[in-house]
């Protein structure tokens, strides 16, 4: 007995890791048309988010003004 | 008198606690503090609204796109919100008022009452559908409410205070609440802080003994504690965790169609108390079946809108899920449009077959479609199934050196094919015919009678729904109902059609299978003929399957088969094991109706997503997957009891849903070698 949604957001028995190692095995055998596929960055942001973003919201949500400063800051030196 | 930031609903409610009993007045914020959005952005709620108004608008012969309808409402609320702000602090808006304006705007009259009643309606079931209480805060709220303090919900929004109490009525906390108060009815907001002397005075509250809940820190911290009440503010690392996550898969998916599907999935996902702990087959219903089913149901409804189909007739027995699916999906996915009428109708090849050859007699195709299942063998199965006495074909078939246990079929020891092509010629003998036509007339008559009492003949297009996979049901039907003059145009959708034996189409009988169709190259769809009975088991109805018609003198009878043998006991264990995953399939139904209607996108933008779930859950599932969902038993009558050959016992054994738990556990790359052989098979036909 287990929850559908997992305490990482993520699908129980369709987790992020098992797309994954499926997209992996259809580079090597053809599997089908997955709509140009995730974008590895997409990916990777997704996996991040999912397992290891925990610490980065607790952390936000206590310095939120320094947060925003500092989101404010790299984006005036991206400009 | 000040306010405090609190990291999580728990810390909340244990510093709640530890002040309830000076209180006597608790007020808390609706949107994200007792309430959570399944989505992000509360504005994309309104999405779908627009879609329905643009809909419902062309109903009416005004043509309108759905984007322009919001453009139109934004400005609108803009323009209120300016004006309000001349004569109050906040720039508040109120729903009823600007989505009048848009509407008399629209349909160029100004009554325009009943259709903003109805789009009201929707706003409002939409907003439902997307929002879930927390569970915890909830509870305390009750709590509260049973140790006599008041209760009550304040809200900056747009929507006046009996649409919210609509929504909390449906969040089920209405009765426990003394009285809803929104910024719409007033244009006083918490924003401001104009709302808490407002609240003050009419329900006469003291500030003392008052505690204001929120998640905002300006007006549900701030405010409050200027004008002299405390608060307490919610600031939940996680909930802007869930969300941020969702929106990443919403702005992905514009851009990449992969991830389409599962923003689908991440917006059905249950939340707080719905997500409670679940057996592995309620799961798999839920985020495997029913987002495929969900993209089926809402490819059928297109096709019906854009077709003109007027009614659905979801054949027995998997149509007993699918109407349940559709009816369930279906509130949020119509979006304005009118819904074609629906009727589940007991049908089934058994009861259909005999009833086919009344007019054309007994076809060679059908005669094939017989000797398909490996366990019929000879004559006396093509009797089983087309319901005929054998014995008076003894003679018909002497003349041609054939009898009833001459083996046809070359899945079984004896077969020889002379024998076969002898019995194609009986066929095209007229005197053998019209022994079929005259013993399969009286169940023609009683279904036509049938057919007659649902109203198949009193539409011109019909859709026509079944699992799959020959489309033999709808086959059998067409047949039987051709002839007459008054016979509909047949639209045939099947989940998956894998086509064995071709399909007579013709511009009145169209055929398509939607997620799979052998006539489409597609890789990964066609996975779904590794487990073909896991889907056929999980959408059949809890009801015996049909016999035959029986003609009586003042119309018919459904005959239904009796259960107390083998294969009806077989049958009620299989739909007690499978309880579970046709729960958690039609539980999906109405999030999946909403989700979908909320992102816009259909089954092609599905496909990617599904792609991907149907390769990993058929030809990649793992072991514990495959043990707790396969199948127990899968028998029916028209599969016949013969024992078939050897070679093609081990052919069927062959594939990764038969093959036994240790080959599936220890194999090496069992699973890729399958799908490689499952590959190569494809590209051969």
């Amino acid at each position: 007995m287990k929850r559908i949604f997992t305490k990482t957001f993520d699908i129980e028995g369709n987790e992020l890791s098992r797309v994954g190692r499926i997209l992996l095995l259809s580079r090597i055998i053809p599997m089908g048309n997955f709509g140009s596929g995730p974008d590895v960055r997409c990916f990777i942001t997704m996996i991040v988010l999912h397992y290891f973003s925990r610490p980065i919201f607790w952390l936000s949500v206590r310095r939120e003004d320094d947060v925003r400063r500092l989101v404010a800051m790299v984006k005036k030196l991206n400009r | 008198m000040g306010f405090e930031k609190y990291y999580s609903l728990t810390s909340l409610i244990e510093e709640g606690r530890k002040r309830a009993a000076e209180l006597d007045v608790v007020t808390f914020d609706l949107f994200d503090t007792l309430v959570i959005r399944r989505i992000h952005d509360p504005d994309l709620v309104k999405l779908p609204v627009a879609r329905y108004i643009s809909a419902r608008a062309s109903r009416a012969g005004i043509t309108i796109s759905w984007e322009q309808v919001q453009k139109r409402r934004d400005e609108i609320e803009a323009e209120e919100r300016a004006r309000t702000g001349q004569s109050y602090d906040d720039h508040e808006a109120c729903y009823p008022s600007y989505m009048g304006d848009l509407l008399r705007e629209i349909y160029g009259r100004d009554d325009v009452d009943h259709i903003l009643e109805d789009v009201t309606d929707y706003e409002l079931f939409m907003e439902n559908q997307m929002l879930v209480p927390r569970h915890e805060l909830v509870g305390w709220l009750k709590e509260l409410s049973e140790q006599g303090k008041r209760v009550f919900v304040v809200s900056d929004i747009y929507l006046p205070s009996e649409h919210l109490k609509i929504l909390v009525k449906h969040a089920g906390f209405l009765e426990y609440v003394e009285d809803v108060i929104s910024s719409a009815d007033t244009f006083l907001a918490k924003a401001s802080g104009n709302a808490f002397p407002l609240v003050e005075e009419k329900f006469s509250l003291s500030k003392t003994t008052w505690l204001h809940v929120g998640d905002n820190p300006i007006s549900d911290g701030l405010r409050p504690a200027e004008f002299g009440i405390d608060a307490l503010v919610l600031h939940d690392a996680a909930e802007k965790r869930r969300k941020f996550i969702i929106k990443c898969f919403t702005n992905y998916s514009q851009g990449r169609p992969f991830w389409r599907g599962r923003a689908l999935q991440q917006l059905m996902h249950p939340h707080e108390g719905e997500n409670v702990e679940r057996p592995l087959l309620y799961r798999e219903g839920y985020t495997f079946l029913g987002p495929l089913m969900g993209g089926f149901i809402q490819h059928l409804a297109e096709t019906c809108f854009d077709k003109n189909i007027t009614k659905i007739f979801f054949l027995s027995r998997e149509g007993y899920t699918f109407k349940k699916y559709w009816d369930a999906c279906m509130p949020a996915l119509k979006q304005g449009r009118e819904l074609p009428e629906t009727e589940y109708l007991y049908v089934s090849r058994m009861a259909l077959a005999g009833a086919s050859c009344a007019h054309q007699g007994l076809v060679e195709a059908n005669a094939d479609i017989a000797f398909l299942p490996p366990g019929n063998r000879d004559f006396r199965d093509v009797c089983r199934i087309f319901k005929f006495e054998s014995e008076r074909f003894v003679e018909h078939l002497g003349r041609y050196g054939l009898s009833a246990d001459t083996c046809l079929s070359p899945n079984h020891e004896g077969y020889d094919e002379e024998n076969r092509k002898t019995f194609n010629r009986m066929l095209e003998d007229e005197q053998f015919q019209d022994e079929v036509r005259h013993q399969s007339a009286a169940s023609n008559k009683a279904l036509l009678r049938y057919l007659d009492d649902v109203g198949l003949f009193s539409h011109p297009d019909v859709a026509i729904v079944d699992i799959g996979w020959l489309g033999t049901i709808q086959r059998f039907l067409y047949e039987a109902v051709a002839h007459r003059e008054d016979c509909p145009r047949f639209h045939g959708f099947l989940f998956g059609a894998t086509r064995g034996i071709p399909y007579p189409e013709s511009s009145r009988n169209s055929l398509e299978g939607v997620i799979f169709d052998r006539y489409r190259f597609k890789m990964a769809p066609s996975t779904i003929l590794y487990a073909r009975d896991l889907f056929e088991e999980a959408c059949r109805a809890p009801h015996p399957t049909l016999n035959g018609y029986r003609l009586t003198d003042d119309g018919y009878e459904l005959e239904f088969r009796e259960t107390a043998d083998e294969i009806g006991q077989a049958e009620l264990e299989q739909d007690k094991h499978f309880e579970p995953l046709q729960e958690g399939l039609l539980d999906s139904a109405p999030r999946f109706g909403a989700a979908s209607a909320l992102l816009g996108y259909n089954l092609l933008d599905y496909r990617p997503w599904f792609n991907y779930l149907m390769l990993s859950k058929l030809a990649f599932a793992k072991t514990k997957e495959i043990k707790e969902i396969r199948h127990k038993h899968h028998l029916d009558d028209f599969h016949g009891q013969k024992k078939i050959a050897r070679k093609v016992e081990r052919r069927m054994k062959r594939s990764l849903w038969d093959s036994s738990l240790n080959r599936i556990r220890f194999s090496p790359f069992l699973r890729s070698r399958l799908f490689i052989r499952h590959l190569v098979d494809r590209i051969k036909e």
